[in-house]
């Protein structure tokens, strides 16, 4: 009986990664050939949506000089555009510095926040109780935005049925290290293939807590952020497609973040993600099931997205499983071929990406040489499994004791520079 | 002036929305005429080529390893056919070299735990790796004659398994690179004849090893070359010559006569 649940579960593993590889598949197909579906660049308005720009910070000498002075160069006018730097119990320069810039620009006005209940969601919910735009967009404090940035993102809410709109992110620091390039690759495949897939296919488009922005009235008529929950972006996302709202990608919207240098650094972001992801898993699941508001398709697609960090979890199981056959003397199941079906699909997979995923978009992106790293995201494999495997772990911990998350920012790199211009 | 005029004279596509225009005729006939046939050459030759295989393998260990006494068994597959594999006495460990490398494995294991790279991935790989030797090691440790496999029974499921690979190389292979649009076909043919044949040559060697290996120094170390030098090493290099493969696409698509294939949608 117990070697049966072990075969079994081996044939459910094969079949989740078989499932996924095939998804992938059909996403770089879409990409690399299929017709590409064009963000809203053509609509022309005479008046702008006002905008309140928020950048969550805490502790962020480092790099605010960098993200405001990025968002001074934007081409938004002045009367229709705030900044509200929310500034989450810094214990540097962070407060003086927004002050000065506050003293020098009448539009951008921090939200000091000196309180103990500090993270991304709360400081979110508390900057847009005084935020004076309809629309809400969101920068972390290390990301570059470019000079039209705020006018592209902002030009999609002209279309009623949109929700929320996510940008492209590109990591501008690739050349530090290994681990930068890599996740260069990796973001290349996820934005360039990945979400320009699903916004093409009608599926769904992930806001990502960051490059992007949503309706200010819904979230706070809808309660505003849930503190309890890490992955404040993908539960927007869910929240706004269940609602009947629509999430949109701009492919064209091009902003540059600083990857983390250091794998331990990496090693926090990524499990955090897993522990927020799969918190919104938990609550999503049926509500994303049931709500009559998406396709078939789009259900399909918005259940592989919520399971994707679930993924890493059932293959570390379905390795330690494997083990037990292999000492149970059931190695031949399948005659031997599990094994190949089962390494093949799951060490194709970087951090959800498979190789010709990644490959494609170097192709579409033309990253000549990059290419060359592709064989290093398989050991990438067993980090990201590790780590998002506990933080699924995490997040079942929370479903069953109910407790609160605390926010773990993630370490800058970026060397202190600039000032207010 | 001449100059900048004539740079602004061709603007090319910018990377947010473009697509290759692809012929999927040609497409379904590199899989048809290149793929297909390929494998269906592969598979009525299978027997052939595991024959091969175990000749070669049992010439070059009488050559270099004369202690190493092998023999080639032949059996029918309902799906494949005749295949052959190599079977050869099992070495057992012993009480004394099962207890030797539990102790190894632990003391790699506290090792990679205490190193200032250890969230790195090739520390979580090793660990990964050394935790399941150190598993195999105790199972030797407490009940050795429980063991389920012999070195004849690991040498079939091996054959097997790299009938798999070059069975899934070939399929994946043909698929990704036919992918990426009509052009550089001797790229994409180079690419699945590199991945084949290394995928072939590799398999015959690293049998010789393992087969060497786990005559030599006992059949304790079944599980670290099944899991660890598997068929994980294999994808390492399926990746590695698609890298290669893409790279050069790169460069073809961003050539003159490359750039024709871009589409605007």
């Amino acid at each position: 009986m117990v070697v049966k649940i072990m075969k079994g579960y081996m044939i459910f593993v094969i079949i989740v990664m078989l499932l996924y590889t095939a998804r992938h598949f059909f996403f770089t197909i879409v990409r690399l050939v299929g017709r590409q579906r064009l963000y809203y660049n053509d609509v022309v308005t005479s008046r702008m949506k006002s905008i309140s720009v928020l950048i969550p910070m805490h502790n962020e000498e480092q790099v605010l000089n960098n993200v405001l002075n990025s968002l001074l160069e934007c081409d938004y006018d002045r009367d229709r555009l705030e900044i509200i730097p929310i500034n989450d119990n810094s214990t540097d320069q962070t407060k003086a510095m927004l002050d000065e810039y506050h003293r020098k620009y009448e539009f951008i006005r921090p939200l000091h926040r000196d309180c103990p209940d500090r993270g991304k969601p709360v400081g979110l919910n508390d900057a847009m109780q005084r935020a004076r735009g309809e629309i809400i967009i969101v920068f972390d404090a290390d990301y570059r935005p470019a000079k039209n940035m705020l006018k592209q993102i902002a030009l999609a809410f002209e279309d009623p049925q949109v929700g929320a709109v996510m940008g492209r992110v590109i990591p501008y620091n690739t050349n530090k290290n290994i681990l930068t390039r890599l996740i260069n690759l990796e973001r290349s495949g996820g934005y360039q293939i990945d979400q320009q897939a699903r916004y093409n296919l009608r599926a769904i488009p992930q806001y990502g807590g960051t490059v992007g922005g949503f309706r200010k009235d819904f979230l706070l008529e809808s309660g505003g952020f849930n503190p309890k929950v890490l992955a404040e972006d993908t539960e927007l996302t869910y929240r706004l497609f269940t609602n009947g709202w629509k999430v949109v990608y701009a492919n064209s919207a091009e902003c540059y973040e600083e990857s983390p240098e250091s794998w331990n650094v990496r090693g926090r972001q990524i499990r955090r993600w897993s522990r927020g992801h799969n918190q919104v898993l938990f609550r999503y699941l049926i509500p994303t099931i049931l709500t009559p508001h998406l396709t078939l398709f789009q259900k399909i697609d918005g259940l592989f997205l919520l399971f994707i960090y679930s993924v890493p979890l059932i293959l570390l199981l379905g390795w330690a499983n494997s083990l037990g056959l292999f000492f149970l003397g059931e190695m031949n199941i399948f005659k031997g071929w599990w094994v190949i079906l089962f390494l093949g699909v799951y060490n194709s997979l970087g951090n959800f990406a498979p190789f010709f995923e990644i490959g494609t978009s170097l192709v579409v992106d033309g990253l000549l040489g990059e290419a060359m790293l592709l064989p290093l995201i398989m050991f990438n494999f067993f980090f990201y499994m590790w780590n998002i495997s506990l933080g699924f772990l995490d997040a079942v911990v929370d479903i069953i004791t109910g407790r609160g998350v605390k926010w773990d920012k993630t370490v800058r790199f970026a060397k202190k520079k600039g000032a207010p211009q | 002036m001449k100059d900048i005029m004539k740079e602004k004279r061709i603007i090319y596509y910018s990377r947010t929305y473009r697509r290759i225009k692809v012929n999927k005729i040609k497409y379904i006939l590199y899989i048809c005429l290149l793929i297909l046939p390929a494998l269906l050459f592969l598979w009525f030759h299978l027997d052939d080529l595991t024959r091969w295989m175990c000749e070669v393998s049992v010439q070059v260990l009488k050559k270099y390893c004369p202690e190493v006494r092998a023999g080639i068994r032949t059996e029918r597959y309902a799906l494949f056919g005749n295949l052959s594999y190599l079977s050869a006495r099992t070495v057992y460990p012993g009480f004394r070299t099962s207890v030797l490398n539990a102790v190894a494995s632990f003391f790699a294991i506290a090792v990679i735990v205490n190193l200032p790279w250890k969230g790195r991935p090739v520390a979580i790989y090793l660990l990964l790796n050394t935790g399941i030797h150190l598993i195999n090691s105790l199972w030797f440790v407490f009940g050795e004659r429980y063991f389920p496999y012999s070195l004849t029974t690991y040498s079939e499921l091996y054959m097997l398994q790299e009938i798999g690979i070059w069975i899934v190389f070939l399929v994946m292979t043909g698929l990704v690179t036919g992918m990426i649009g009509d052009r550089g076909f001797i790229y994409k043919f180079l690419a699945v004849a590199a991945v084949m044949a290394y995928s072939i040559l590799f398999g015959v060697l690293r049998y010789m090893v393992f087969m060497y290996f786990m005559y030599r120094y006992s059949i304790i170390y079944m599980a670290l070359c099944y899991f660890t030098f598997g068929p994980m090493f294999d994808f390492l290099y399926l990746v590695m010559i698609y890298a290669i493969f893409v790279n050069r696409m790169i460069k073809i698509y961003d050539s003159g006569k490359g750039r024709e294939a871009w589409r605007w949608s």
